[in-house]
């Protein structure tokens, strides 16, 4: 069976926070997420940083989940950095023009 | 988002200012969903729970012993708060009379061992002639088997004759009016709920039906796929009853038909309603002549705003010419659709930002050729997000290869095999909403 949801990492680093997202970013994840991401609106960085690379897949959900986080985010003046998504994933963003929308670092 | 209670108004419109036009959405006067109990007819009421501390309890004791009989009145002649009222009768048939005349009675003390009844078969009589009333049964030894047996044939407390009645029998009475009580309740909540649950089916019922109405029949469109020589091939299944996923054909008169297939965010009712909303807007914003690209910029702008954050629909809007032989389309983030034509299989570029992100949306129209033998597949990311047996999904790559297998076995790539064989390859059940479409250009040419 594979396991539900995603796990995740907090790094400081030296402008911000990095998040070593791991798993499948999907409607099963949503709930996790958003928990998460009320944590990081009040974490006073300037800079968040996914990391994208032991991300699996991502679904529609997921997808949307990473338009709420830049909406979020943004709204207190962090700046949201994607980075290192596997092809999988990546394909996914470009599919849906999010590279466009998104810094996204490979 | 929740309103609150209060109608809210802007301070600079005072209500009497002429001249200002303006909505005022009064607030909401009733609680909400109609759940009560008096809301709805059918639903059983829940009674007011029996209660062991009024002040006189009826009993009705059945015992052909006149002495055990005698110790019970006496001890239930000590209590006072409640005070006990009792009937003594001596076998079962006066018991049942009683019963049958409708007394009210508040608690049945029954002796196992009648003139005209024994054994556990004497509960079971008693509870077919008064359901509701609880029962403490009256055992001559302090036998626990048949105690519990007595439990278990629906009576709610036993006392044993030897013990002391004055302490035990008040208690025995009210601990089993006490046990009834939330037996009756416990009952007419389970009968509620699934009172309730069977309503709701039949609304997703309901909806379900309406959401396949939705779908293209061919009734309507076979004349005209028979002109065009087309052969549709469609798919449809919602994970939840109802779903967030569509497809649809648009006649756009002469040689032409627009085909579509969208899929929302989530499933279930809340995607299924956003269905009817895109199905809606398409009929009001496509035209014949429109590019694709056009026309999902109008959805895209109608969507925006009104969808929920983080919601949003892909869609894929093709329009094939078969005096042409080609097909044009564009498209929202959908699943690149398969392309078979000339004994291979490639995706189709879909590339766009879905229905409902962009406040400005842009889109890329695409044409190729698309002659007679050519089909194209549609799909939903069911097919490509579903997990395989060992746990990695079926992706774009798995139904490349599946098609290609398919091909080579029998020569073309039904929908109907092609979902066959995505079956036998992932694991069930799918939990997203699937649509798959296949639409095939006929090597005979169009009358």
């Amino acid at each position: 069976m594979v396991k539900r949801g995603i796990q995740y990492r907090l790094e400081d680093n030296e402008d911000g926070l990095t998040v070593t997202l791991e798993g499948r970013l999907d409607f099963a994840a949503e709930r996790q997420f958003l928990e998460l991401l009320s944590d990081l609106v009040v974490s006073h960085r300037r800079r968040v940083r996914f990391d994208l690379s032991g991300l699996s897949h991502i679904d529609s959900v997921g997808l949307g989940l990473l338009y709420i986080a830049r909406e979020d985010l943004g709204s207190v003046n962090i700046a949201l950095d994607l980075v290192r998504p596997r092809d999988t994933v990546l394909r996914m963003l470009e599919l849906t023009e999010t590279t466009k929308v998104f810094a996204i670092t490979r | 988002m929740r309103t609150g209670g209060a109608v809210r108004t802007n301070s600079t419109l005072s209500p009497g200012e002429p001249g200002q036009g303006r909505l005022i959405r009064l607030p909401s006067r009733t609680a909400g969903w109609l759940d009560s109990p008096g809301a709805d007819p059918d639903l059983p009421s829940v009674p007011p729970p029996l209660r062991p501390d009024r002040d006189s309890l009826a009993v009705l004791l059945v015992e052909d012993e006149l002495g055990d009989a005698r110790l019970v009145q006496l001890a239930l002649m000590e209590c006072h708060r409640p005070a006990f009222a009792v009937t003594h009768v001596s076998t079962l048939a006066e018991a049942i009379a009683i019963l049958a005349n409708g007394t009210a009675l508040d608690v049945v003390l029954l002796d196992l061992s009648l003139p005209d009844s024994t054994g556990l078969g004497t509960v079971a009589r008693m509870k077919d002639a008064a359901p509701r009333i609880p029962i403490v049964i009256m055992t001559g030894t302090d036998d626990q088997r048949l105690a519990a047996a007595a439990l278990e044939a629906g009576a709610q407390d036993y006392l044993v004759k030897s013990d002391d009645p004055e302490r035990t029998v008040g208690r025995a009475i009210r601990y089993a009016i006490t046990r009834m009580a939330s037996q009756i309740e416990r009952e007419t909540l389970l009968r509620r709920i699934a009172q309730q649950q069977r309503t709701l089916m039949a609304e997703i019922d309901a909806a379900r039906a309406m959401q396949f109405d939705l779908l293209p029949r061919p009734e309507r469109i076979d004349s005209r796929l028979a002109e065009l020589g087309l052969e549709v091939e469609a798919f449809f299944e919602p994970s939840l009853g109802i779903g967030g996923d569509l497809w649809g054909c648009l006649d756009c008169g002469g040689d032409k038909m627009s085909f579509y297939s969208f899929d929302f965010t989530g499933h279930g009712i809340g995607a299924a309603l956003n269905v009817f909303r895109l199905h809606a807007l398409i009929s009001d914003r496509w035209s014949p002549e429109q590019p694709p690209s056009e026309t999902l910029r109008l959805l895209g702008i109608a969507l925006r705003g009104l969808l929920g954050r983080g919601h949003f629909a892909t869609m894929f809007l093709c329009t094939i010419d078969c005096r042409r032989g080609e097909i044009e389309w564009a498209s929202a983030g959908a699943p690149a659709p398969l392309m078979i034509a000339d004994g291979g299989v490639r995706l189709l570029d879909t590339q766009g930002v879905p229905l409902g992100l962009s406040a400005d949306p842009r889109y890329r129209d695409h044409c190729e050729p698309f002659p007679p033998g050519a089909a194209l597949m549609i799909y939903s990311d069911a097919i490509t997000d579903a997990p395989r047996e060992q746990g990695d999904l079926f992706g774009e790559a798995g139904l490349l290869a599946l098609a290609e297998e398919t091909i080579a076995r029998t020569g073309r790539a039904a929908i109907a095999d092609l979902i066959d064989g995505f079956l036998a390859r992932v694991r069930m059940p799918l939990e997203d909403d699937m649509t798959a479409l296949g639409i095939r250009r006929l090597t005979e040419a169009p009358r």
